[in-house]
C-alpha cells in the first residue's frame, strides 16, 4: 500500500493512473470522478479498458462496460462499486450484488474504503 | 486512535457492543460483531434490539425495519446490519442497501468500522486513520 497526498494507493501505477485521469479532467473533476477513477485504476484490466467505462465526450459513465468480455470477478465488483458511487446505479434485478455484503468481501476491500472516503470526504474526515 | 482500536460514538455504544459480544461465545463471530456494533450506535436500536434480533435463534428480524420508532439514521444502521449479517436486502428496495445510499451520511466512519469488524481477514492492514 502506497500513501500519497493522504490517499492510500495500491502501488505507483495506481497512483499515476489516478493523477493522470484527474489532471486530464482538470476543473471538471469532482469527488464523483475522484472515486470513479481511483477504482478504475486498481487493476491492469480496468486501467486498460477505462475508455469502455467512461465517455470522455459526454462525461458520463458507460454502463455497457460492465458486460465487456474482459471483465473478471474482481473487476466486475469494482465496476459495480464505481457505478454505484457515481449515481447510485445498481443492475436491474441484481441489486444485491451492489450491497456491501457482496462488494466488500474481497481482497480489494481496503481500496474500496478509500474510494468511499474520496466520494464522501465531508463525512470521512479523520 | 490506534490501529486495531474500535471507533465508538460514545460510552453507551461501547458498553452495548461489549455486553452483547461477550454474552455468548459465538457472538464473537464477525457477523455478530458487526451487527451489534451497528445496533449499538443509536439509542433507539439499542432500546429495541429485541425487535431487530431474535436472541433465541440468533437470527435477524427483518420485520424490525418497519417499526414506527425508526428515524433515517436508525434505518441506515439496520439496513447495513441486516445486509452484513447474511446479505439481506429489502425486496424491491434493494438499492437502499447500496453504498451510494448508505455512506452518504455522517455515520459513514462508523459504517466503515462495521465493515472492518465484518471482514477482518480482508482488512487487517487497514486502519480508519491515514
Amino acid at each position: 500500500m502506497l500513501q500519497f497526498a493522504g490517499i492510500r494507493f495500491r502501488d505507483e501505477i495506481h497512483r499515476d493512473f489516478f493523477l493522470s485521469m484527474t489532471n486530464m479532467l482538470g476543473s471538471r473533476g469532482s469527488v464523483y470522478h475522484a472515486a470513479y477513477f481511483y477504482l478504475l485504476g486498481l487493476c491492469d484490466t480496468t486501467r486498460l479498458h477505462y475508455a469502455d467505462l467512461y465517455d470522455f465526450d459526454t462525461h458520463q459513465i458507460k454502463l455497457d462496460g460492465l458486460y465487456g468480455g474482459w471483465q473478471t470477478g474482481s473487476t466486475t465488483r469494482l465496476t459495480l462499486l464505481a457505478f454505484n458511487l457515481w449515481n447510485g446505479w445498481a443492475e436491474d434485478g441484481q441489486e444485491i450484488k451492489s450491497s456491501p455484503y457482496y462488494l466488500f468481501d474481497c481482497d480489494l476491500a481496503p481500496y474500496f474504503f478509500e474510494a468511499v472516503r474520496l466520494r464522501y470526504p465531508e463525512f470521512c474526515r479523520n | 486512535m490506534e490501529k486495531g482500536e474500535i471507533l465508538f460514538a460514545n460510552k453507551g455504544h461501547e458498553l452495548f457492543y461489549q455486553k452483547q459480544t461477550e454474552s455468548k461465545r459465538y457472538f464473537r463471530h464477525p457477523k455478530f460483531k458487526a451487527f451489534f456494533y451497528l445496533m449499538g450506535l443509536h439509542k433507539e436500536t439499542r432500546k429495541h434490539i429485541g425487535e431487530l434480533f431474535d436472541f433465541k435463534n440468533a437470527a435477524i428480524r427483518p420485520d424490525g425495519l418497519y417499526c414506527d420508532w425508526h428515524d433515517t439514521e436508525s434505518l441506515t444502521l439496520v439496513r447495513l446490519g441486516f445486509n452484513l449479517f447474511k446479505g439481506w436486502t429489502e425486496q424491491k428496495l434493494e438499492f437502499l442497501s447500496s453504498p451510494h445510499y448508505l455512506f452518504d451520511s455522517r455515520l459513514a466512519p462508523y459504517l466503515v468500522q462495521a465493515l472492518l469488524l465484518r471482514y477482518p481477514y480482508r482488512l487487517n492492514r487497514y486502519s480508519l486513520t491515514t
